[in-house]
């Protein structure tokens, strides 16, 4: 059952609808970060499939707070994060979907927005002030960088609208 | 299944924070579907215009059959001074006025059009520099629209608005059919210019409403 069901969401012709369908069947987590890293980078698929697999990443994934360094491996080298599509949310007149406390930073990451306008924006809080440069420089290097090690990733939830 | 409980956080109450009612209460007529306003708690102060203020919106009597929109129209003025007087005009801060929507769906207030629980309403700004002296004055007014739909310019985030994941647009929507606004206003100032210790570095507050 649950092998068909990743079977369906690891397709790349499978429909937006079928995708969250399946989605849906989902239950308790027994598969793989690798499993939705595998999907979230690689280009076979569309940029709404991939956004979609971002979102459950860190929904089945990153439930509880947890390093940085422990996010750049779970998201394993991300393809879809560049200096471009990073920025730190310095100012806020509404809401989003993590909490903005003093001395924190949150940081919107817009995916794939060159493919689509109106895919999710995915939010990070981070324990301690970051720049986005830092960020995406952590991510991406092939190996972990000590001066992060004591920066905790709070919160990573995807916005956007339905 | 929404494509927002596909993109969505696992759901659950919102945060834990104390609650303070507000006492503002227009149009208390018997089963009036008002917004009301309730702070999370006073706002929180940082060095030199940094500062948070939370508070979170519900429509009052509302039911299982509820639903439209909370329309907040927002305006800010950003002053900036270096420590001569000259101006300093603060960048990157967006598109005054505009307006920023929550839905509400069976009585419930959400962000936006998702799936996901309306927590805080955050007015937010980060630390405006060393050597600065200024002021941020936000007026705002919150209406809870029933049965409307939003025009499609309205959209979340927005990279004109601070909105952030609300639908939002600087361009009135013109809904009609409100039931009452209610004021959300805060000034924040700070003077960095030869602060002697860090408590004089600290954003203050004023007008909050």
């Amino acid at each position: 059952m649950l092998r068909d069901t990743l079977e369906r969401i690891a397709d790349p012709t499978v429909s937006q609808e079928e995708l969250r369908s399946e989605i849906d069947k989902l239950g308790e987590v027994a598969e793989p970060p690798s499993f939705w890293t595998g999907i979230a980078n690689s280009p076979v698929y569309s940029a709404r499939h991939r956004a979609t697999c971002i979102c459950q990443l860190l929904r089945r994934h990153v439930r509880q707070p947890v390093s940085l360094l422990r996010l750049a491996w779970l998201l394993d080298h991300p393809s879809w994060i560049s200096p471009g599509v990073v920025t730190v949310v310095a100012h806020l007149k509404g809401e989003i979907p993590v909490e903005w406390n003093l001395g924190e930073t949150v940081l919107a990451i817009r995916l794939f927005p060159v493919e689509a306008e109106d895919l999710p924006v995915l939010y990070v809080r981070l324990s301690t002030s970051l720049e986005a440069a830092d960020f995406v420089q952590v991510v991406s290097s092939s190996r972990p960088d000590a001066r992060f090690a004591g920066v905790t990733v709070l919160q990573a939830v995807c916005g956007g609208q339905a | 299944m929404e494509e927002a409980e596909v993109y969505g956080p696992l759901k659950g109450e919102p945060g834990g924070e104390a609650v303070v009612e507000s006492p503002e209460s227009p149009m208390k007529g018997e089963g009036a579907k008002v917004v009301k306003k309730a702070e999370l708690g006073p706002p929180a102060a940082g060095d030199c215009g940094a500062y948070t203020w939370k508070v979170r919106f519900s429509v009052e009597n509302a039911d299982a059959a509820t639903k439209g929109y909370i329309v907040q129209k927002v305006n800010a003025v950003y002053t900036r001074k270096n420590c001569d007087g000259t101006d300093k005009p603060v960048s990157g801060v967006g598109t005054f006025p505009f307006w920023e929507a929550w839905g509400v769906r069976e009585g419930k207030v959400f962000i936006g059009d998702t799936a996901n629980a309306h927590n805080a309403d955050s007015y937010t700004d980060s630390n405006m520099g060393d050597s600065t002296s200024g002021s941020i004055v936000v007026k705002a007014n919150a209406e809870f629209f029933p049965n409307v739909t939003l025009p499609a310019d309205m959209k979340a985030n927005n990279p004109d608005t601070q909105a952030g994941d609300l639908r939002s647009s600087t361009t009135d929507p013109a809904l009609s059919g409100g039931t009452g606004s209610i004021p959300h206003d805060l000034t924040a100032s700070w003077n960095c210019c030869g602060a002697a210790d860090a408590k004089a570095k600290l954003t203050t507050f004023s007008d909050k409403k």
